[in-house]
């Protein structure tokens, strides 16, 4: 049993360390966009502003008379992850764009920050919502906004959602199109800078990228990498000789437990 | 040893397994914890009965967490809908941070354990300020009449089976209960008188050895608390973080100085000796 267990101390560190090596490349990748409406008929703007004031707008298409903010949110593209709750008491957003990294099961943390909900009613001013995405309606022309805020003091509104839908230019009559598409999209396959995008520029320039399912769009950042993500791109200096320290400290730890062992036997 | 100084590490230990959620850290504290119970532990103590509850603590945390938390990008299995809060997706991510909850509980527990499987009782109420004496002895007291009540039960309940006593419903539980309670009360005054006659309470408490600081006591309350202060204020200052696999699962970032702070736990076993 003891030289098992010694055994064991000398393999942990080598398994710990394979281990991750092993984890790190199985990392899924993003999601692919969920909606596909390019014939829409109503159209909603959302902002979404991370916590580094980055901003992404998106103008989401949608065929019913209304939709919840949290359906046009996941019909952005945009990556989302909810909390369903059941029992009639909706979902909450705990995370967009792969902001925060992780969150606990109950979504919210305790002191840390959320997604603060607005809306803005047919170009009116940004309200923010007493109901949750799940339950909020919009419907053709109105807004909504996400801001990444902490949970003490006052929730500033998103920039401004003027523009985020650009005005629809009517097709012509006697040559029918399948599908509405936004009239301004200047450099539509030219911008890979904005796949990786960090920077906040204090008016962003409005540069456009095709994805499926969004009419129209702004996005001077586009979707970020997971800061928790095992992908060897997104791995931080540090964290790999933290879990090495470990792992050997681990094992030391369980070799010494089995000379006690072995030594209060003995005894 | 110095059981103020054991009491130190106890506390440390608690606070850095209590401080971060991370499981890297639980486990290195646990080991640590481990460590010390196997080389102190006092001869005539089991562990076996400890780590049992432990286990099924752990797998508890595991199964409620697995059922209650719906979120996470790897669903194994999927209850219906239709059932209330269990009903959802079953996912690795949150068995995963079910299993991280149970080691914290269990390295809380195991650094609290020396206490009482490595200290006699009379060792842990003398290291008590003289403030906490009185108070200190009645809980201690308190307490040891647990294991005497249900040695008590045992008996009379096989005494009451040899009479013919087949219990069918709640209603004939008294039969068990009252003679419990009564003989209880009982072994309750006994020990009333028999402290009273050891003149306990007519002055300040007394003490059979003087308790004595060597380097290792010393090595070990200064080592130990050190730890958990260093660790609360990395924790504090943002370098130590807590650990969720929620949406997806991640390998928990781990800090050297973390480490170092766990690490250092291990001290009572390598100067301690029993």
């Amino acid at each position: 049993m003891i030289r098992r267990l010694m055994r064991v101390a000398l393999a942990l560190p080598l398994l710990a360390v394979g281990a991750g090596a092993a984890s790190s490349v199985t990392r899924d990748g993003p999601a692919a966009p969920l909606c596909v409406q390019a014939a829409s008929s109503h159209r909603v703007g959302l902002v979404v502003e991370h916590a580094d004031g980055q901003v992404v707008r998106r103008c989401v298409g949608f065929d019913t008379p209304t939709a919840t903010a949290l359906s046009a949110l996941q019909g952005s593209g945009l990556e989302v992850g909810i909390s369903s709750y059941g029992g009639g008491l909706g979902a909450a957003i705990c995370q967009i764009d792969n902001e925060p990294a992780t969150y606990p099961p109950s979504c919210f943390t305790g002191a840390g920050s959320y997604w603060v909900l607005f809306v803005s009613h047919a170009g009116g001013a940004w309200v923010t919502s007493a109901l949750g995405a799940s339950s909020v309606t919009v419907a053709n022309g109105d807004d909504i906004g996400f801001r990444f805020d902490p949970q003490t003091g006052a929730d500033p509104p998103p920039p401004s959602p003027a523009g985020t839908c650009p005005v629809l230019t009517p097709p012509p009559a006697a040559t029918p199109t399948p599908a509405v598409r936004a009239s301004p999209r200047p450099n539509a396959t030219s911008t890979p800078s904005a796949v990786t995008s960090t920077s906040r520029p204090a008016t962003p320039p409005p540069t456009s990228r095709p994805t499926a399912g969004v009419l129209g769009l702004v996005t001077p950042g586009a979707t970020r990498a997971s800061a928790g993500s095992l992908s060897p791109g997104s791995a931080r200096p540090g964290v790999n000789l933290g879990i090495l320290l470990a792992a050997i400290g681990a094992g030391a730890l369980v070799g010494l437990l089995g000379t006690q062992a072995l030594r209060r036997r003995r005894q | 040893m110095n059981p103020r100084a054991l009491a130190a590490w106890s506390i440390s230990g608690i606070t850095i397994s209590l401080a971060s959620g991370n499981p890297v850290y639980r486990v290195l504290v646990l080991l640590c914890a481990l460590n010390v119970l196997v080389a102190l532990r006092r001869p005539d103590v089991s562990l076996r009965g400890m780590g049992i509850a432990l286990v099924v603590a752990a797998l508890i945390a595991i199964t409620v967490t697995t059922l209650a938390s719906h979120t996470g990008a790897h669903a194994f299995l999927a209850l219906p809908s239709g059932i209330p809060v269990l009903g959802g997706p079953l996912t690795i991510e949150a068995v995963l941070f079910g299993a991280s909850t149970g080691v914290g509980i269990a390295a809380a527990v195991l650094a609290a354990a020396p206490l009482s499987l490595v200290l006699m009782p009379n060792s842990l109420v003398d290291a008590l300020p003289s403030g906490l004496a009185r108070t200190g002895a009645a809980i201690g007291t308190a307490l040891n009449l647990i294991p005497g009540i249900a040695r008590s039960a045992t008996e009379i309940r096989d005494a009451q089976r040899m009479r013919g006593w087949r219990p069918r419903r709640v209603r004939e539980w008294p039969d068990l209960a009252v003679p419990v309670v009564l003989t209880a009360l009982e072994g309750s005054i006994t020990l009333a008188e028999a402290m009273e006659a050891r003149g306990y309470g007519a002055g300040p408490r007394t003490h059979y050895a003087d308790v004595v600081w060597g380097r290792a006591d010393v090595a070990v309350c200064v080592v130990a608390p050190a730890a958990a202060i260093a660790f609360v204020a990395l924790r504090v200052a943002g370098v130590i973080g807590d650990w969720y696999p929620f949406p997806d699962v991640s390998l928990p970032p781990v800090s050297v100085a973390g480490v170092a702070c766990c690490l250092a736990l291990a001290i009572p076993a390598l100067v301690w000796r029993r």
